[in-house]
């Protein structure tokens, strides 16, 4: 049984972090024993490789196209990741308390197309517009989070009927067109600079930010956690079960609304079905992060890592001249990896 | 003289057809440790359940230390003092200990915004500690859940008990998966519990340690509490025998 096993000081991960402090400096020692002691190393294996591999593959792609590492193409990796980095933010809080949403890409269109759509309404100014759009994401998050919670279907289930009326709203409000937006200063506010840095990459990292002191340091935080873990056990042990379930889809529609906004403001324009390509791209990077697809772990920063990693690839492919079709294959292959990585961990214990 | 720790009154429980509890009363007392046993699906495991408030009844009352109970919530049993610990749920195991025994009622430091509370895991791993040590476990509380022994794991429910005085600890065959020396940690710390004043429920099916450790055993069959015998006075025949409501005679046979 699990017991025998478990009954080890914290498994292999002592093993590797003891190690790494007898031969290196003490620096690194009280690394381990301060402010890194709470990492999982197995975890920080899945983590640190995926870094390894985002460095290498940026040395590659550098080298053969001197143009990878300029000033430029930063900007545009910037400007391309920080959508996803948003989005994935709340998938790793959905994905970490079991749950998976499947609706927030098309929900981000959503939020996109009515921004656009209110914001070409004579008398509607675009903030009214875009706080209008918010607060419909944020009750597509919440129905999500009745009928999964209360009612019990499965959030997968619910979601893929979430998606398919939000798209369908979608193409009611534009009949399929692209809808305008034609304000400036929308644009220099959303999606606009700040000296060299695109200002979605400072919203991002904002987000990024707030999601993992919330999820890491916070009260309800903790909770997402363990109703990820064990949601009985929550439950039973006082946790508000319910309301956190409703508060991460809420956030997760919050978040995707956020992105829709930025969208229009990027494109100065919506189309429906804005971003829904986004959807498997960010449910691939987060579990590339090391979130687990049974709940109770994960981490807004592997998550990071996971978008930057698809991301440098994507961009890194068309740069050095190859077919970038091939960015899902090797997407495809290094989600196979990883998940085959995941449950290695979960059988060792099943069988150890 | 008030000494009554809980009362349920004619609970009954319906699930569709099946009427898993017939009209169950019984009380329990501060410092006592009640044994409660029965064949499966007797419904023992349900009650249990009502009177930690994960389910509510389809009929009859409970009262916790004096307070008549309304919502049938954990939050609520709790607040009253019921504390519960299940065999097959024990805790989050990806999350640490001390997070594990605070699970619910976190130490805050300070409130932020909607509700947002930033947690003071140094004070909650140094209480988690003292907890630990008063139920004769050692670890470190900053450790994951999953890599305690099963019997670490018990005793780390229990070091929640003892942490927030839970004066009714109802624990729902908390030893089925353990070894002996797990066990009998885990029965050192109902002791424990027991003698600092809580009222022990716990669910069993080992007849002898049920007998070696309760003062009282309550026993269910088919959804009613056919028997109440003081531990000291009954033997493991004579529980067998209520338990299946087989006479004596056709037992010989
Ligand atoms: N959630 C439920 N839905 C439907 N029926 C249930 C449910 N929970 C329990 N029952 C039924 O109620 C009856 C009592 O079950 P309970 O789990 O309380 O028995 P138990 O005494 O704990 O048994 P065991 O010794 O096997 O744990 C059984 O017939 C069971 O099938
Ligand atoms: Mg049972």
């Amino acid at each position: 049984m699990e017991s025998e096993t478990a009954s080890t000081p914290v498994g292999d991960s002592t093993g590797i972090t003891a190690t790494g402090a007898h031969h290196n400096q003490p620096v690194v020692e009280r690394l381990w024993q301060g402010p890194l002691r709470h990492l999982d190393a197995a975890r920080f294996g899945t983590l640190g490789s995926l870094v390894l591999v985002l460095v290498i593959e940026s040395i590659v792609f550098g080298v053969i196209n001197p143009r990878f590492a300029t000033g430029s193409n930063m900007q545009v990796i910037g400007y391309e990741v920080s959508f996803n980095v948003i989005l994935a933010v709340g998938t790793t809080a959905a994905l970490v308390s079991n749950t998976l949403d499947i609706s927030f890409a098309a929900v981000a269109g959503l939020s996109g197309v009515l921004t656009a759509v209110l914001a070409t309404h004579d008398g509607v100014p675009m903030v009214l517009a875009i706080v209008i759009a918010m607060a419909v994401c944020i009750l597509v998050g919440l129905i999500n989070g009745i009928v999964s919670v209360f009612v019990g279907v499965p959030p997968f289930i619910v979601t893929l009927a979430m998606l398919f009326i939000v798209y369908g709203i979608q193409l009611e409000l534009t009949n399929g067109n692209v809808i305008p937006v034609s304000s400036q200063l929308f644009y220099r506010v959303v999606a606009g600079y700040l000296g060299p840095v695109p200002l979605p990459v400072i919203y991002a990292l904002v987000v990024v930010v707030a999601g993992a002191y919330w999820l890491r340091r916070t009260v309800s935080g903790a909770h997402v956690f363990e109703i990820g873990s064990n949601e009985e056990a929550a439950y039973v042990f006082g946790v508000r079960v319910p309301r956190v379930r409703l508060g991460v889809l809420m956030l997760q529609g919050l978040l995707a609304g956020i992105v829709g906004v930025m969208f229009t403001a990027e494109l100065s324009s919506a189309t429906p079905a804005l971003g829904s390509t986004r959807l498997l791209t960010v449910i691939a990077a987060v579990v590339l992060g090391g979130t687990s697809l049974f709940g109770g772990e994960g981490s807004v920063i592997g998550s990071v890592v996971g978008v930057l990693f698809l991301g440098t690839l994507q961009d890194g492919l068309v740069l050095i001249g190859i077919n970038p079709n091939l960015e899902y294959l090797v997407t495809g292959l290094f989600l196979m990896l990883a998940v085959i990585a995941q449950f290695l961990r979960k059988g060792k214990k099943a069988f150890g | 003289m008030n000494d009554t720790a809980f009362s349920a009154t004619e609970i009954v429980k319906h699930y569709g057809e099946i009427e898993a509890l017939r009209g169950v009363s019984v009380s329990g007392v501060y410092g006592q440790i009640m044994g409660i046993v029965g064949d499966n699906g007797a419904g023992k495991s349900t009650f249990c359940r009502i009177l930690s408030g994960a389910e509510g009844p389809t009929s009859g009352s409970v009262e916790i230390g004096g307070t008549k109970m309304t919502t049938f919530n954990p939050r609520e049993a709790a607040s009253a003092g019921v504390g519960t610990i299940y065999q097959n749920i024990p805790l989050a195991l990806h999350s640490s200990v001390s997070d594990n025994i605070f699970m619910g009622q976190e130490i805050v430091k300070r409130p932020m915004f909607f509700g947002i509370h930033r947690m003071d895991r140094r004070l909650m791993a140094v209480k988690a500690k003292d907890a630990l040590a008063a139920v004769g476990v050692d670890v470190d509380p900053r450790r994951q859940a999953r890599a305690l022994s099963g019997g670490q794991r018990q005793a780390v429910a229990v070091a929640r008990m003892v942490l927030f005085q839970q004066r009714v600890v109802v624990m729902d065959e908390p030893t089925a998966a353990l070894s002996v020396d797990n066990r009998k940690r885990v029965y050192d710390a109902v002791h424990g519990l027991a003698s600092s004043g809580a009222c022990v429920l716990m669910v069993g099916h080992n007849l002898p340690e049920i007998l070696a450790i309760a003062h009282r055993v309550v026993i269910f069959r088919q959804g009613r509490i056919v028997a109440d015998v003081d531990a000291g006075q009954a033997s493991e025949h004579q529980l067998l025998q209520l338990m299946s409501g087989v006479k004596p005679q056709e037992m010989a046979r």
